[in-house]
């Protein structure tokens, strides 16, 4: 069941990276978050998995407003230089060497029992993350204009 | 007095809501609110010297306020360093901040950012938890990307997306090494982690330590890792310029650093080798790299990363001294680059160009920021009598007393590297032929923070006894510890 | 074992993408899901609490008035263009 979910998530993402129109991949985004959202009910946390779902959909709302609002439709750009292949290339098989005996040694997912889950300070630090964002945002478009130009 | 601990979050953040508040109604205020803010939280940082005994732990549990789980923040001498400092800049930044920023709109946002940042910047300090470690660190950074992108020009711009790919990027591998850490041992507890980390997980452990390096030595900007830093320093407002290099490279990138390697995991032999490498290289290229540059601050920027080598140098050596010279040229780091930063916003303000080549002969119509330049540069270049020279030479000597005379070498060269870059601003923008034009007066508020960080400068190299007893004695001391500091905690 | 590679997987996309696109879009995207793959890796791991979803969140927010800003400013959303700064 996990393992099902995982695999479609890693299609959508595969798609999301991919695709040329970027509606369809905007879209592929939030299959990935939905995905997320399964792998919480699996787990039966049903509040979790409902929140997260809120969260992907308010995640893929805000990108597609983007896309509205900038007339963002394709992704025309030419290919990148052959190098930035070979550097994802030797970067994935870094990667895969160091991580692949550690990840062997992880527990099996459906057996972890630990009990300790986010604390309510936690949750007040992300509530101040999303305030963060706001004042950001407000600043990247208020700011704008200077008194002089310089 | 443990309840002064969560005042340096709390407080920052209160005040951020506050300035929100003044954000909506369109009320001024956020200005002297932030000053008012920083100041008393330098005060409570320098206050808590005399109410912590002396090489002792303060905690706070958090556990009492907020059920459930058992969070603390941790004051130990590392920390207290470190909280003296950030909020000493900090508070030096909101006054610089008060006359720079008059030429940009939107000041009540940049004031709450700043609130913002400070409060993550100090949650990052002082938390015990990797967990809320994480969480600070997003604080922080989210507010340092918006900072970045403040004046809202190209280069601005485009510096802010670079730094937010690269910091999430970062961000990301530090949350895995911590999903590690927790798939491992059940908790997020760094004392509880540095007890109880299972000796058997050798393969997990090296692919933590892996993902730590790389994210923390991507908000360090060690040299694989440093290509944000020059456009964000450049880019961003002076007074932020001077925070991220004094103070945000140091506390999410140093500080957290070695917190996890000495006190979490323990240094091993193959870990200091690999940090040894890093700095060495992150030494000469950062100053070779500085000596081409005509813009200013990318100038400043570029030789920031060369002494974020030498920090790093000095804390992987794994001595006593080796670690007291890192923490101290850390600590002189932070008095001098944002002085230099705050020169460099002042020069662009009186002659409205960054560029060298554009400007000359500075010294007698900017008498302050030319000889606080020149103090600054002699200092980040190691010359006596400054404190740069102490901290620089406490590495070198380390470094030969350790047996790595090569490091001590590339050290050296890293040093006639800074002072030739430096010497080209010198000559360049505050002696020779005067060129450009100098539109206005150094004002006093601007003067001010200048004055100050350069009379530090002064003072620290000459109470250097003084400043190594009371303050880098503890901060070494919690360092080398190791993960005795988990004991420490009382195994709780 | 192997939803942690297919969790391994799904990181390597996103940054495959980040590394090799270069429509910014794209390059925001490539995070997201380098975020979600991270948060599904808490979940596997025993972190079935929230996760970090209004972090992600908040990153998006902030990087879409990046991506707007970037457009308005540079006219196009080609990473490569965006050639302000260098040295």
């Amino acid at each position: 069941m996990l393992e099902g979910i995982i695999f479609v998530a890693v299609i959508c993402a595969a798609a999301a990276v991919e695709a040329k129109d970027l509606k369809l991949s905007t879209y592929a985004l939030g299959g990935v978050g939905a995905c997320l959202a399964l792998a919480f009910l699996t787990f039966e946390s049903y509040f979790f998995a409902a929140f997260q779902l809120a969260v992907v959909s308010a995640i893929v709302y805000v990108l597609l407003l983007v896309q509205k609002r900038q007339k963002i439709v394709r992704d025309d750009q030419p290919r990148s230089s052959v190098w930035n292949y070979l550097a994802a290339l030797a970067f994935a098989g870094f990667a895969g060497t160091a991580f692949f005996p550690a990840l062997a040694a992880l527990p099996d997912p459906l057996q972890v029992k630990y009990t300790e889950t986010l604390r309510t300070f936690d949750v007040v630090g992300m509530l101040i993350v999303v305030c963060v964002a706001a004042v950001a945002i407000s600043s990247l478009f208020k700011a704008r204009k200077h008194k002089d130009k310089r | 007095m443990t309840l002064l601990l969560p005042l340096f979050i709390v407080l920052p953040l209160f005040a951020a809501c506050l300035a929100g508040a003044f954000f909506w109604l369109k009320k001024p205020g956020a200005e002297l609110l932030t000053n008012l803010v920083a100041a008393a939280l330098f005060a409570a940082a320098v206050g808590l010297y005399f109410f912590r005994p002396f090489n002792t732990l303060m905690i706070y549990d958090l556990s009492g306020w907020l059920p459930p789980g058992g969070s603390h923040l941790i004051l130990d001498g590392l920390s207290h360093l470190h909280i003296l400092v950030a909020n000493f800049v900090a508070w030096l930044v909101a006054l610089y901040s008060v006359a720079y920023m008059r030429k940009y709109t939107n000041r009540t946002g940049y004031y709450a950012l700043l609130l913002l940042l400070v409060t993550g910047i100090n949650g990052v300090i002082l938390t015990g938890d990797f967990f809320t470690l994480f969480i600070f660190l997003e604080i922080a950074a989210l507010s340092a990307y918006a900072l970045v992108a403040f004046g809202n020009r190209r280069a601005e711009i485009e510096a802010a997306f670079k730094y937010l790919i690269l910091g999430e990027t970062a961000s990301l591998f530090i949350l895995i090494g911590i999903g590690l850490v927790y798939a491992t041992t059940g908790t997020y507890d760094m004392a509880k982690v540095s007890q109880s980390f299972p000796a058997d997980a050798s393969a997990v452990k090296a692919a933590i330590l892996v993902l730590f390096l790389a994210g923390f030595g991507m908000k360090a900007a060690l040299v694989p890792f440093h290509a944000w830093l020059p456009d964000t320093h450049a880019s961003a407002p002076s007074p932020i310029s001077a925070l991220l290099s004094g103070v945000i490279i140091k506390t999410l990138g140093v500080y957290a650093l070695i917190r996890i390697l000495y006190n979490v995991f323990g240094m091993t032999g193959q870990l200091s080798l690999v940090l040894m490498v890093l700095s060495g290289v992150t030494i000469i290229l950062g100053g070779l790299l500085s000596i081409g540059q005509n813009d200013i601050k990318r100038l400043m920027a570029y030789s920031s990363i060369s002494q974020i080598g030498i920090i790093v140098a000095g804390l992987s050596l794994g001595s006593p001294l080796g670690i007291m010279g890192g923490i101290f040229h850390s600590f002189n780091h932070a008095l001098i680059k944002p002085m230099m930063f705050f020169n460099a916003g002042a020069i662009y303000r009186a002659t409205g160009t960054r560029d060298i080549r554009k400007m000359g002969g500075l010294f007698f119509r900017l008498p302050v920021v030319s000889a606080s330049s020149i103090v600054g540069s002699l200092a980040i270049s190691g010359l006596p009598p400054f404190n740069g020279f102490w901290s620089k030479m406490f590495v070198i000597v380390a470094a030969a007393q350790t047996g790595n005379l090569f490091l001590a070498m590339v050290i050296a060269i890293g040093s006639i590297l800074t002072l030739a870059s430096y010497l080209i601003f010198l000559t360049g923008a505050i002696f020779g032929r005067p060129n450009g034009e100098v539109n206005e007066r150094t004002p006093w508020l601007i003067a001010l923070p200048i004055v100050i960080l350069a009379g530090c400068c002064f003072a620290v190299g000459l109470f250097v006894p003084f400043i190594s007893q009371y303050l880098l004695n503890p901060a070494v001391v919690s360092v080398f510890n190791g993960t005795g500091y988990g004991k420490l905690m009382g195994g709780n | 074992m192997i939803s942690y590679l297919g969790c391994f997987g799904l990181f390597m996309i996103g940054l495959y993408g980040v590394m090799v696109k270069r429509h910014i879009y794209k390059i925001v995207i490539s995070v997201l899901i380098m975020e979600f793959a991270v948060d599904s890796f808490l979940v596997l791991i025993g972190n079935r609490k929230w996760g970090t979803a209004l972090i992600v969140l908040s990153a998006t927010l902030i990087a879409a008035a990046i991506i707007i800003r970037v457009q308005e400013s540079f006219g196009t959303l080609d990473a490569d263009e965006l050639k302000e700064l260098k040295g």
